[in-house]
């Protein structure tokens, strides 16, 4: 696939693909890809959901928590707002 | 009400498998260890714990047939374990438990560990909301998957991660009828449940 044909979605799932293995090596290479897709969307909820839990998991909790915070701004109804709500306080 | 019941009859026959000789009685009022040992939960009504257990730090009960209502019990899975018994280790890997996974990753690794130990190929988690499991921080999450050939089921589970190692509950039946009827039993069971 070229480059250019990455949008935003495709990079939400590839970084997806990493953060599940969870690695620390894909952790951080999971936040490389949720970073080019805000670069894309910054209104893309889940890669802010994605980034934030990303970087918790790598140590960077405030900036995680940061993340999240933005995540539940533009889903404040999603299916796990409770439970990321209670992650971030 | 006597149609869906009756559904829920023909499922069952139509799924029955031969009774296995280490299924057992488990019964009300004292509690039992469950899950390799690592909780224990007080029932308050007659359950069954069946011989087939999906993983070696599992087991699973059910009130009248697997395919109506089954609980699974599973605790203190370690880093770098499955959550079940590979199928195709080569093929197709079962995700691992990390000790760096949040709360909020667990229901991923339920969902993938679905996909391939249950050949769940739909499945959608629904919701997730903080818990306890024995004043321990815990997820509660609700999900619906269908195996192949088989009717849609909802399911409730509740994971805590303690002393590095994971533990969690679920229950399970199909979404027409049977699993509102059992829900509050799964509910009241779980809430016994006590670490070792």
């Amino acid at each position: 696939m070229a480059q250019v044909g990455w949008s935003e979605d495709l990079l939400f799932a590839r970084a997806e693909l990493y953060r599940q293995r969870g690695y620390p090596r894909d952790l951080v290479a999971a936040a490389d890809f949720y970073r080019q897709a805000l670069a894309l969307d910054q209104r893309h909820a889940e890669s802010h959901r994605g980034l934030g839990m990303a970087l918790l998991r790598g140590g960077e909790a405030e900036a995680g928590r940061a993340e999240l915070r933005r995540y539940l701004e533009l889903a404040p109804t999603a299916g796990d707002a409770a439970m990321v709500r209670a992650l971030v306080s | 009400m006597n149609r869906l019941l009756g559904a829920c009859a023909l499922l069952l026959v139509a799924t029955a498998t031969p009774a296995r000789a280490r299924n057992r009685l488990v019964e009300a009022g004292r509690p039992i260890a469950v899950a390799h040992d690592t909780l224990t939960v007080t029932p308050d009504r007659e359950w069954n714990e069946l011989g087939w257990r999906a993983g070696p730090r599992c087991e699973r009960w059910t009130l009248d047939g697997e395919a109506l209502n089954a609980v699974t019990f599973c605790g203190a899975v370690e880093s770098g374990r499955p959550l079940f018994r590979e199928v195709s280790k080569h093929d197709q890997p079962l995700p691992h438990f990390s000790t760096t996974m949040l709360l909020t990753d667990v229901p991923d690794l339920v969902e993938k560990s679905y996909r391939i130990a249950l050949g769940a190929s739909l499945m959608t988690i629904d919701s997730a909301e903080p818990a306890r499991l024995d004043g321990e921080r815990a997820i509660r999450f609700r999900y619906t998957f269908t195996r192949q050939e088989e009717v849609e089921r909802h399911g409730e589970a509740i994971a805590a991660i303690r002393g590095k190692k994971l533990y969690w509950m679920s229950y399970e039946a199909p979404s027409i009828h049977c699993y509102a009827r059992d829900l509050e039993s799964w509910r009241r069971l779980a809430a016994t449940a006590r670490f070792r």
